[in-house]
């Protein structure tokens, strides 16, 4: 490669409507991957504490309860993001009035991380020692106080760790946001890095997606290995 | 309750106290896969106020199921348990809670929150029955106290020793001063020395605060060294009841004995208990329990009879109180002369077993020199 092509890649660079533009996507970013990150872990917890409860032989056993929401999360589960985003457009319009733009796809990005949350709910709170579970039991705590002083409290380090995964998950999944104009960094990547032949855009995108997860990572770890005294 | 009256309930079964703990025809069965198991089959005895109890047997003998059943945490299936006056079969939902406050629980694996620091672990309990923040602050700091954990409040589990850790099992289940303590195999993790210093603390509790301690395990030792009364369960059954010095001395039933056969081959060296012998070599346990002993009968024995004794095991310890020596002693000379021997020990009081040699199997394990298995 010689350096006319190489300035004729990077040339696009230059432009500071360009970087404007990747502020921009990062931003819209930011903003989906938080908010359907705080959005889902909101849906998710309570539906992975009902799993867990309603399983067998735990605090609150209910099998015809527990097999449904098996089933119900496992079809979000399985459902392609890119389907789901679609097929769900009129419950988005219903929630946010169009089915266009950033805040547009938060709805199915959160609708899609909610089941993804509760399995990995359900898995921290299977990781609770049931003797824990027990000795509270034996001394008088409630349901609730089970619950919230004792389960999640307990399953915290590996709450956190799965948090961590989930947002790193919908920054992948917020890529594709730009099928309905949700705009984000993946979208940016793909208007102009491949759709327009600018492949500068493309390595620099990819470059600042990379370290955005490699800060998510970091930063998610460090808060789990704060709060694990195990 | 005083250490006297203790003293002397320790031989009698007899209580002028109304019991603390009342188990009646409890019964408990597991469905496993088809085959139905019977964890606990008509189970019926009482703990008094001030008493430690016991309960003794092997593992899968029903005892965790029993102990569960005292605090609900396992519903029988048929059958009452009565706590301080309260019917605990009969309670459900929040008065059940309530009446659990009142039962303290220690465990085998200590079962402390590992997100709470010791602090915070001792506090739980006081926080879940909505004690004010000041008292709750104080009760734990006069706990750590008394398990001399002062200086490891703000420690986390995970820092702690198993010893430690039992101790703020400990201080947990005294925080919300409760009526009765549960011990479901709480030293059975401990290495023997930490066993015993965590006993000690049991033991000091029931004196100082005459709290009830109703224990389960599968260590005879742990019995021994600080219960005033046990039971031994079997297959679901209870098959004896009795002051430790009696229950220990002579078994009544077939579990007991076999628990206290265990138990002698533990203390006594193996190649002892095989040595040959015959109708003229017979190889004997004399228990002396109490009274007998003071008395030289085992002189007695060789002045008085044309017999050889040969001591080659001894060892005196408390039981429940009360002094018990235990000899193993091989009995030489004519089989009429042998046996006469066995009768005037028996006759004078000593508790007489006869030794029959272990069978193969364990008969080939080597054991270990022990300090205290010399022989005369």
């Amino acid at each position: 490669m010689g350096w006319e092509s190489l300035s004729a890649l990077l040339g696009p660079l230059g432009s500071p409507f360009l970087w404007q533009q990747m502020t921009q996507a990062l931003k819209e970013t930011l903003l989906m991957v938080s908010l359907s990150l705080v959005l889902a872990e909101l849906g998710g917890l309570p539906l992975g504490v009902l799993l867990v409860v309603s399983g067998p032989g735990h605090l609150r056993p209910n099998p015809v309860l527990h097999h449904v929401l098996g089933i119900v999360v496992n079809v979000g589960r399985s459902l392609p993001f890119i389907i789901l985003m679609v097929a769900i457009i009129p419950f988005t319009r219903l929630i946010v009035g169009t089915s266009i733009g950033t805040w547009a796809a938060i709805v199915p990005l959160t609708v899609a991380a909610i089941p993804f949350v509760a399995r990995l709910v359900e898995t921290s709170l299977l990781e609770v020692d049931p003797g824990v579970i027990e000795a509270a039991q034996a001394m008088g705590a409630s349901f609730s106080q089970i619950i919230g002083r004792v389960l999640l409290p307990e399953a915290l380090p590996s709450l956190i760790a799965g948090a961590t995964i989930t947002a790193i998950n919908l920054v992948g999944y917020s890529a594709m946001a730009g099928a309905i104009g949700g705009g984000g960094l993946g979208d940016l990547a793909i208007r102009y890095g491949y759709q327009r032949f600018q492949v500068g855009v493309m390595i620099v995108t990819v470059v600042i997606l990379v370290l955005f997860v490699q800060v998510v990572q970091v930063v998610g770890d460090s808060l789990a290995r704060r709060v694990d005294h195990r | 309750m005083a250490v006297a009256t203790q003293a002397a309930g320790i031989l009698s079964d007899s209580r002028e106290a109304a019991p603390l703990v009342e188990v009646e025809h409890l019964t408990k069965r597991f469905r496993q896969g088809r085959r139905e198991i019977v964890a606990l089959d008509d189970v019926s005895f009482a703990v008094y106020p001030g008493e430690i109890f016991g309960v003794m047997g092997l593992s899968g003998a029903g005892k965790s199921t029993l102990i569960r059943c005292i605090n609900l945490l396992e519903r029988p299936d048929a059958g009452r348990v009565t706590v301080a006056g309260q019917e605990m079969t009969r309670l459900t939902g929040r008065s059940l809670m309530q009446a659990r406050r009142r039962i303290g629980m220690i465990f085998q694996h200590f079962a402390l929150l590992s997100s709470r620091t010791v602090a915070g672990n001792v506090a739980f309990p006081l926080e879940i029955a909505g004690f004010p923040r000041p008292e709750i602050r104080r009760r734990v700091d006069e706990l750590l106290e008394l398990v001399g954990l002062s200086d490891r409040a703000a420690a986390y589990p995970s820092q702690l020793s198993g010893g430690q850790k039992q101790r703020v099992g400990i201080a947990r289940a005294l925080a919300p001063e409760p009526v009765l303590l549960l011990s479901d195999e709480a030293t059975s993790a401990l290495d023997p020395e930490t066993t015993l210093s965590v006993l000690r603390l049991l033991q000091e509790i029931n004196r100082r605060m005459g709290l009830t301690i109703l224990m389960i395990t599968h260590e005879m030792h742990v019995i021994r060294e600080i219960c005033h009364r046990v039971a031994v369960i079997d297959q679901g059954r209870l098959v004896e009841i009795g002051p430790v010095a009696q229950v220990f001395s002579r078994p009544q039933s077939e579990a007991g004995q076999r628990l206290l056969r265990a138990q002698l081959q533990e203390d006594v060296p193996a190649d002892i208990l095989n040595r040959p012998r015959d109708s003229s070599h017979r190889l004997f346990r004399l228990g002396f329990l109490g009274e007998v002993a003071h008395e030289p009968v085992v002189a007695e024995v060789v002045r008085t009879l044309p017999v050889m004794l040969n001591v080659l095991f001894g060892r005196i310890e408390q039981l429940g109180g009360v002094p018990w020596g235990r000899l193993v002693v091989e009995i030489s000379g004519t089989p009429a002369a042998v046996e006469e021997a066995r009768q005037y020990l028996k006759r004078r009081g000593v508790e007489v077993e006869e030794i029959r040699p272990v069978d193969q199997e364990s008969a080939a394990v080597p054991s270990p020199a022990r300090v205290e298995g010399g022989a005369a």
